[in-house]
C-alpha cells in the first residue's frame, strides 16, 4: 500500500480518538487539542484497529473520491480530517511527526501504535511521548530508529554506476520506504549531474530531476559490464583491509549481509 | 571515458596497503558544499567495513611509499622489502572523481612516504587537494597528512584545501621516538601541531573573510601506536588529555601494534587489540563522560584494566558512590553508572520527566541493564543486587566479543626506561 494512504488512515483514526469530527481542515492548532485529562482513553486496548487496507465508512474520505481512489490516479484526494491532526502534529516540533511518520514508513504492521502515540503526544504534550514506560512509545520509536538507521546506512551503501542512457544508477532494497529520503543528499552530492536510485523491493525509482514523482519501472537491471573504477574499488577494498586485525562479526555488525548484494566490493 | 594506465590497479593495491596502518578514517566535522556537486556532512558517512571491521569512509592512499627515513615499526621504512609506486596527480584527481560519484567514498586521505625534502612532499599533497578544489569543483571531504619536517608555509597552504589535516605523533614520548623513529623529532612534530592550532583558532575567529580564508574547519587528529614501545596506558592518556584540551584536537587515534618489520627494538606477537579497546573507551570518558585521566589511571595502576570496561572499574573502586538513585540523579551522576551511556541518560531523564520512571521499564530504556542494575536503584528498590567487590568483578568481567586478544601485557618489553611525558 501507498505510504501516503497508511499515513492518512492512521491520522484519521488519531482524528477518532480524538473525537472532533467535521473540523475544517484549516481550523485549529495543538493547543485546543491538549487535554491531559482524557489521557485514559489511551490505552492501547481501547483503540479499536487500523485498518490499513480498507478505509472505515465513518472516517474514510467522501464515498465519490473513495469510489475513484484506484492505482494510478494520482490527483486522489487527500482525506481531508487528516490535515488537522498532521498539522497539528508537526506544530508540537521536536522529533515527534519526524518518528510518526518514520515508523510508518517500515513493514511493521503498528498503525494502531502510531495512533495511540500521537493522540497522547496532541492530548499531553509532546514530552509524554518520551515516556519509554509506554508500549506505544516504545513501539513507535523503535520503528522509527530501523527507519533512520537505515537511511544512514544506505548513504553510506548506495553504490551507483552508469545505466541506460548514461544516467548513473543506485540499486537498493531497503526494509524501509525511503527512496525520496535518500535523494536530498545525493542531489547535493552530483550537483547538476543526472543520477537515479531503484528501489527494487518496491518497483521504484526517483531521479534527479523529477524528486517527488516515484515511479514504476520495468525490470531493469543492473549493468552487465564493469566499468574500471569499480574493479578498482575492488583492490582497494581488499588492499585496505588489515588482516591482522580480523574481526568479521564487527563488519557484520555494520553491514548487515542483506545489503552484500548490491555491493561491488563484497559480491563473489 | 577513462584513461587509466594498465598498472594502476597495481598502484593502487600498493599504496592503498601502504595507508591502512593509519587508524584515522573519519569523514566528520566539516560542512562544505560545492555548486559543482560535493557536500561534507558533519557528522560523516561510512561508505563500507573491512574484513577488520573498520570503516571505509576515505579514500585512504599514499601520495608514494618511498621514504628516506628509517622508523623500525613502519612498513614502509626506507630499506624495506616491498616494492615502491607513486601516483601521478592526475590519477588521484580522477580516482577521488570516480570513486566519489559512485558512493565509493565521502573523499580523499592523502599521506605520503617522505621521499624528498619535507616540503616538496607536503606540496605535492596540497597540490592533489587544490586541482580538486579548484579545477574540479570537487566538494567532498579532504584529509591531508603533515608530513614531518615541512614548515610552515608548506603547512598553511595545505590547511587552505584540506577539510582535516593530522600530524602523526606515533610514539607517546620524545624518548620512545628517538629510540624507534631516529629521524622524527617529537618536540618538531607538537610545535607543527600547536602551529596548525593557532592556525585554526584564528580561522575559527575571523569568519566571514571568504572561503579561501578558512583554516582546515574539520580541525587537526593525531595517531598514536600502542604497544611499540614500553609507556603505560597512565603516559598515552595524559598526552591524549593535554592534547585535547590545549590543542583543540578533535581525534586522537589509537592504533594497536602491528609488527612488520623484524627488528631488535620492537616486541613481536598479536597486535594489542583489547588495549587498544579499552583505550577508546577511556578517551571517550574523557572527552563525553567528565572523567579525568587521574581517576581512570593513577600511579600505582598506570594501566587501564583488561578484564573490565574503565567506567566499571572506576565504580568498582567507588563503591561509596554508589548505587545511585536513577529516580534522583542528575545526568552527570547518570553518565558515572556503568552500562548507562549518553542516549541511555537522556531516555532515563525524558521517562523520568514524564513520570514513568520504574525498575521494570530500565531494561527497556537502552541502558546495559546486566551492569546497571548491580549499582542503580529506583527510589531506593535495587533489582538482584550484587554489592560484594570480588563476586561483582567476577560477574561483570566478561570478554569483549569480536576481539581476540593475546598480547595485551605481553608486548610490554622487560625493562622499561624511565619515559618522560612530552610537556607542552
Amino acid at each position: 500500500m501507498n505510504l501516503r494512504d497508511r499515513i492518512d488512515r492512521t491520522l484519521q483514526a488519531v482524528d477518532a480518538i480524538l473525537g472532533k469530527p467535521g473540523d475544517a481542515p484549516s481550523a485549529s492548532s495543538a493547543a485546543p487539542l491538549k487535554d491531559p485529562r482524557r489521557a485514559g482513553q489511551l490505552e492501547l486496548g481501547l483503540i479499536e484497529n487500523v485498518d490499513p487496507a480498507v478505509p472505515r465508512p465513518a472516517e474514510g474520505p467522501p464515498a465519490d473520491s473513495r469510489g475513484s481512489g484506484g492505482a494510478g490516479n494520482s490527483d486522489r484526494r487527500r482525506a481531508p480530517r487528516s490535515f488537522r491532526v498532521e498539522r497539528a502534529l508537526r506544530s508540537l516540533g521536536g522529533d515527534i511527526w519526524e518518528s510518526f511518520e518514520y515508523a510508518l514508513r517500515t513493514e511493521i504492521p503498528l498503525e494502531r501504535e502510531a495512533a495511540a502515540f500521537a493522540a497522547r503526544a496532541l492530548l499531553c504534550g509532546g514530552e509524554a511521548v518520551s515516556d519509554r514506560s509506554r508500549p506505544e512509545v516504545r513501539a513507535v520509536r523503535a520503528a522509527a530508529f530501523k527507519t533512520r538507521r537505515e537511511i544512514h546506512r544506505l548513504l553510506g551503501l548506495l553504490r551507483f554506476a552508469p545505466g541506460s542512457c548514461g544516467v548513473f544508477t543506485a540499486f537498493c532494497e531497503p526494509d524501509n520506504e525511503i527512496l525520496d529520503l535518500l535523494a536530498p543528499a545525493f542531489l547535493r552530492r552530483f550537483g547538476a549531474e543526472p543520477f537515479r536510485i531503484v528501489d527494487l523491493r518496491r518497483g521504484r525509482a526517483v531521479d534527479s530531476d523529477g524528486l517527488h514523482i516515484a515511479f514504476r519501472i520495468s525490470a531493469e537491471k543492473a549493468p552487465g559490464r564493469e566499468p574500471d573504477p569499480t574493479d578498482l574499488w575492488r583492490t582497494y577494498y581488499h588492499a585496505a583491509e588489515n588482516s591482522a586485525r580480523a574481526n568479521p562479526r564487527l563488519r557484520l555488525q555494520f553491514m548487515p549481509r542483506k545489503y552484500w548484494k548490491h555491493l561491488p566490493e563484497l559480491d563473489a | 571515458m577513462y584513461s587509466y594506465s594498465m598498472d594502476l590497479a597495481e598502484k593502487l593495491a600498493i599504496l592503498a596497503a601502504g595507508a591502512r596502518y593509519d587508524a584515522s578514517c573519519a569523514s566528520s566535522g566539516s560542512n562544505r558544499s560545492s555548486a559543482a556537486g560535493g557536500v561534507c556532512t558533519p557528522a560523516g558517512i561510512c561508505h563500507s567495513w573491512t574484513g577488520d571491521g573498520r570503516c571505509v569512509s576515505l579514500l585512504k592512499v599514499l601520495y608514494s611509499n618511498s621514504c628516506r627515513l628509517d622508523c623500525a615499526y613502519c612498513p614502509n621504512r626506507v630499506g624495506a622489502d616491498v616494492r615502491r609506486a607513486v601516483f601521478s596527480v592526475d590519477e588521484l584527481v580522477q580516482i577521488t572523481k570516480d570513486f566519489y560519484r559512485r558512493n565509493y567514498v565521502e573523499g580523499l586521505f592523502l599521506s605520503s612516504g617522505v621521499f624528498a625534502d619535507p616540503d616538496v612532499v607536503m606540496d605535492k599533497l596540497t597540490e592533489v587537494a587544490r586541482r580538486l578544489r579548484r579545477d574540479e569543483g570537487f566538494g567532498g571531504y579532504i584529509h591531508l597528512k603533515a608530513i614531518p619536517g615541512s614548515g610552515e608555509r608548506a603547512l598553511r597552504e595545505a590547511g587552505l584545501w584540506a577539510d582535516r589535516l593530522s600530524a602523526n605523533l606515533e610514539l607517546p614520548t620524545a624518548d620512545s621516538l628517538a629510540l624507534l623513529a631516529p629521524e622524527k623529532n617529537g618536540r618538531e612534530i607538537l610545535s607543527a601541531m600547536r602551529y596548525l592550532s593557532d592556525e585554526m583558532k584564528e580561522a575559527g575567529s575571523f569568519p566571514g573573510r571568504g572561503r579561501s580564508a578558512v583554516f582546515a574547519p574539520a580541525g587537526q587528529s593525531t595517531q598514536i601506536i600502542i604497544g611499540a614501545s614500553p609507556e603505560p596506558d597512565r603516559t598515552v592518556l595524559h598526552l591524549a588529555s593535554g592534547l585535547y584540551r590545549k590543542l583543540g584536537l578533535r581525534r586522537v587515534y589509537y592504533s594497536a601494534f602491528v609488527p612488520v618489520n623484524r627488528d631488535p627494538r620492537l616486541p613481536c606477537g598479536t597486535p594489542p587489540l583489547l588495549r587498544e579497546h579499552r583505550l577508546y573507551q577511556a578517551d571517550w570518558l574523557l572527552r563525553f563522560y567528565g572523567y579525568s585521566v587521574d581517576e581512570l589511571v593513577d600511579e600505582s595502576e598506570p594501566d587501564l584494566d583488561a578484564d573490565l570496561d574503565p567506567k566499571t572499574a572506576w565504580a568498582l573502586r567507588h563503591p561509596d558512590a554508589f548505587p545511585v538513585d536513577l529516580a534522583r540523579a542528575d545526568r552527570e551522576e547518570l553518565l558515572r553508572v556503568p552500562g548507562i551511556g549518553v542516549t541511555g541518560a537522556s531516555r532515563i531523564l525524558e521517562t523520568r520527566r514524564a513520570g514513568g520512571l520504574s525498575l521494570e521499564v530500565l531494561p527497556k530504556l537502552g541502558v546495559a541493564w546486566k551492569r546497571t542494575r548491580h549499582f542503580a536503584t529506583v527510589r531506593g528498590a535495587g533489582s538482584d543486587m550484587e554489592r560484594d567487590p570480588v563476586l561483582l568483578r567476577a560477574l561483570l568481567a566478561v570478554p569483549t566479543p569480536g576481539i581476540v586478544d593475546s598480547g595485551l601485557r605481553r608486548n610490554r618489553t622487560a625493562v622499561s626506561p624511565l619515559q618522560r611525558e612530552f610537556e607542552f
